[in-house]
């Protein structure tokens, strides 16, 4: 009977695939914006360090009225949604660990469990609602692909905004930055987005 | 120096990323959804570290960003606790078909900790000193491990196997 040293080193001999032209720009691309985000984060941190120390005021740092991200950008994971879905907006993936909070007829709200703030506050949230009736299409940010359809990311805090359309609908995803989704994780989110007849643009 | 550090990083995916998934899948057991995030989250860690890591041995560097995500991965609180899937149903997850390798399965019953040690050791061939620096731990450590691991595994696969047999026994 063989070794089970000799099993082991068996497995070594397991086939190393090699990537995809695609899983190799998605690595690249992931990387980039990492690196962007890490030099933005940096940047701004010197500026409000350096704005606080100038006003004489440098007792504490706080960003944006948060206690910071609990994950470094791309940290945390999307999983399937198998749970009952809500009207307006059905989705495929949720960040890990966030639950469908709730929806009006206008927004759909994913929060950690047991949030219970109103669904018309965002903080903490990934949110999916129609841009509002009024407003037009937002071309500013970089430019992104959902499902084949144009769509334009602003990163900043305290949110990354993305906005883009289905085709049918002008639809808006905001993620704060608590969530420290990437921008990638971003899209893919959108792409398992569905509007459903239920869904309302709003007005302002 | 961005271009450059865009092309070296482009370079290394290619030639070495299958080599990663498949350390990464060894390090989790077969467990081929995480190995995937945790491959990715070691590729945005070495290019984040790239003008370090590309002055020192990048696969030493790379095989302990893999470790690390691994040991990061496990501490999280919701890891494993919720057995949710990466996949919608709808679609066809990239699994391997093959029936599980009993080896593999024996290799989940051990701590990560525990089946990084083996792994490195056994499958991937690193020296006991080598081990020591990827895992940041003690040549002596390494080696305690290892026979504790290995002694672990036989038990696993002494089991598997008298599972088996009863079960075979049953159905005859």
């Amino acid at each position: 009977m063989p070794e089970l040293t000799d099993h082991l080193s068996e497995l070594s001999t397991l086939s190393a695939t090699a990537p995809t032209e695609a899983t190799v720009q998605a690595d690249l691309q992931r990387a980039r914006l990492a690196l962007k985000r890490r030099r933005r984060f940096r940047a701004s941190a010197v500026a409000i360090t350096a704005a606080l120390a100038t006003a004489g005021s440098l007792t504490y740092v706080a960003t944006s009225g948060s206690s910071g991200p609990r994950h470094a950008a791309g940290q945390i994971r999307l999983v399937a949604y198998h749970g009952e879905q809500l009207p307006g907006f059905t989705v495929a993936e949720v960040p890990d660990g966030y639950v469908l909070q709730g929806a009006t007829d206008y927004v759909l709200d994913i929060a950690k469990p047991g949030d219970n703030s109103s669904l018309d506050a965002f903080t903490g949230k990934l949110v999916v609602m129609l841009q509002s009736r009024d407003a037009k299409f937002d071309t500013n940010g970089t430019p992104v692909t959902v499902n084949g359809h144009q769509g334009y990311l602003r990163s900043g805090a305290p949110a990354t905004v993305l906005e883009y359309t289905d085709g049918t609908h002008d639809i808006v995803v905001q993620d704060w930055q608590d969530i420290t989704l990437t921008d990638d994780q971003l899209v893919q989110f959108a792409s398992g987005i569905t509007v459903t007849s239920a869904a309302h643009a709003g007005l302002g | 120096m961005g271009a450059s550090r865009q092309d070296e990083f482009e370079a290394y995916v290619r030639r070495s990323r299958g080599s990663l998934l498949r350390s990464a899948t060894l390090l989790t057991a077969g467990d081929t959804h995480l190995a995937e995030d945790l491959v990715q989250t070691t590729l945005v860690r070495l290019y984040l570290g790239w003008p370090r890591a590309r002055r020192t041995n990048l696969d030493a560097y790379a095989r302990r960003a893999l470790l690390n995500a691994l040991i990061d991965e496990k501490r999280r609180p919701f890891a494993r606790r919720e057995r949710a899937v990466e996949q919608v149903p709808e679609t066809i997850a990239e699994t391997s078909t093959d029936v599980p390798n009993p080896v593999l399965t024996a290799l989940a019953t051990l701590p990560p900790g525990m089946r990084a040690v083996v792994v490195l050791r056994h499958i991937e061939g690193l020296s006991v000193e080598e081990t020591a620096a990827t895992i940041g731990s003690s040549p002596g450590n390494v080696k305690s491990q290892t026979a504790r691991g290995l002694d672990k595994l036989r038990a696993a696969l002494a089991s598997a196997t008298t599972d088996q047999g009863e079960l075979h026994a049953r159905t005859d």
